[in-house]
């Protein structure tokens, strides 16, 4: 077989076909296992990430159950606290 | 007073063969007016077409030359290209940090289904290396032409050179000039095999939330991963991940700021001007030049079209209304973002209110991925072959 820079080599061409088949499974492989990583990342980290936030929430619910709120009794007392604070 | 000197380089232009040297000064020029003009790659045409010509002087002191026969006096492009890519092929990969702290992996993760396309839309760079060899390239520089359709520069000057092809100035220019005529190449690719019906396809996007820790752990494991199955890339692979952890991992903003702007520009301006050492005249100007500039082409093609056919394929098993945009798969290449910015105008082009722009995006950054993962696999069979013949 002849081409545009003479004879082809037969070798080359089955070491091309050979190229062509195992360098496309060999990045669908690694693919595949991005995915997977991908998968299970996300699937661990998005628990994980659930898992904070609702014990932050339960500790704020904690801590609000131990500072309960004081009723108040009179507007006076009210206009002096807000006063008090504004002076500090 | 003998000023011979004076005219020498005058009279050795006219000699011998030396007349590629002017050829070169017109691809240089042409090269600096694609830069400049059309803006094509200006960053890397313009210091490359400046180089062009500067090498191409006689008896040019950028190069390694013997003054009078018996002194010795080292060029300095010669010495650039010496060290930074023949010798360590530190150029390429320095660059490759600064292109992984410029990437966001964000949409990949939040959309991984897409990760495929960046293995399909590879298929050009083997379908060139079979094209090359029935040319009556040998295997290595096959392999060399078809990594063009990589779309990745830096992995295209890696295997070039480790691969020692006795083209590769004509890869890089080639690799470089087509990445900048994506949007030229892929739509005439993509309405090649698609329908106007397959182009109207709309796709849902429901990303899922994706946290700082997967950002983080991602391109670690994904150096492991890589470096486990394809040695030969994790050089390309780790440097392009270690960008991207500076850039993800939130306490290195500066590091990751610098390797965006100061060392991708930097190692951009160098590496321009360090590769014009391999467009030697005589080197450059033979009719495989021409046939590289045709793999290439031929690459870009078939990356778009293996990209749409393997979307296709899988919308065979897809029910109605969860199926892909063919298009999308051509966003696979590596070519980041005007790939997708290609399928984002065609879509639109197709239906006004179809926006596609997101689901290219994913496909197009598993393409990053996906062509230093081919480039290692490139390095790691070729050779064997070699040795095998």
């Amino acid at each position: 077989m002849y081409s545009l820079l003479g004879k082809i080599d037969l070798d080359a061409l089955k070491n091309a076909g050979d190229l062509a088949w195992k360098g496309m499974l060999s990045i669908f492989i690694v693919m595949a296992l991005i995915y997977v990583l991908i998968i299970v990342l996300n699937k661990v980290t998005n628990k994980t990430a659930g898992k904070t936030i609702s014990l932050k929430s339960i500790l704020t619910k904690f801590t609000k159950r131990k500072t309960p709120k004081e009723p108040i009794e009179d507007t006076e007392q009210v206009a002096s606290s807000t006063n008090n604070n504004s002076e500090n | 007073m003998d000023l011979d000197f004076l005219y020498r380089s005058f009279t050795e232009i006219f000699s011998g063969e030396n007349w590629k040297m002017i050829v070169m000064w017109v691809i240089g020029f042409i090269l600096i007016y694609l830069a400049i003009k059309k803006q094509l790659e200006p960053a890397l045409l313009l210091p490359m077409g400046f180089g062009a010509i500067l090498i191409n002087l006689p008896f040019s002191g950028a190069i390694d030359q013997v003054l009078a026969g018996v002194l010795p006096a080292p060029g300095v492009i010669e010495w650039m290209y010496n060290v930074g890519i023949e010798a360590s092929e530190a150029m390429p990969l320095l660059l490759f940090i600064g292109i992984g702290a410029m990437i966001d992996f964000g949409p990949l993760l939040s959309n991984p289904k897409l990760l495929f396309f960046g293995a399909a839309a590879q298929f050009g760079i083997f379908a060139t290396v079979v094209l090359a060899v029935l040319c009556g390239f040998n295997i290595a520089d096959a392999a060399s032409a078809g990594i063009i359709a990589a779309a990745d520069g830096p992995t295209s000057i890696m295997v070039g050179n480790l691969l020692k092809t006795q083209y590769l100035a004509a890869v890089i220019v080639v690799a470089y000039s087509y990445m900048a005529l994506v949007p030229i190449i892929q739509p005439f690719a993509i309405k090649l095999v698609t329908t106007k019906k397959e182009r109207l396809i709309r796709m849902p996007y429901n990303p899922q939330r994706v946290t700082k820790a997967s950002k983080i752990i991602f391109p670690i494991a994904v150096t492991i991963i890589a470096g486990l199955i394809a040695p030969a890339s994790i050089a390309l692979v780790g440097m392009l991940m270690f960008g991207n952890l500076l850039r993800e991992c939130g306490v290195l903003d500066m590091l990751s700021d610098v390797a965006q702007k100061t060392l991708a520009n930097l190692v951009t301006l160098l590496l321009g001007i360090t590769v014009a050492f391999s467009m030697k005249a005589t080197e450059f100007i033979r009719i495989e030049t021409l046939m590289i500039m045709g793999f290439g082409l031929f690459g870009f093609v078939m990356d778009s079209i293996g990209g749409v056919l393997f979307a296709k394929l899988i919308n065979l098993f897809l029910p109605k209304g969860k199926k892909i945009n063919p298009m999308v798969g051509a966003a696979g290449i590596s070519a980041f973002p005007m790939s997708s910015r290609v399928v984002q105008k065609l879509g639109i082009e197709a239906d006004p209110s179809n926006h596609l722009l997101m689901h290219a995006v994913s496909a197009n950054v598993s393409g990053q991925i996906g062509s230093v993962v081919a480039g290692g696999v490139v390095l790691a069979l070729v050779p064997l072959m070699l040795v095998g013949a």
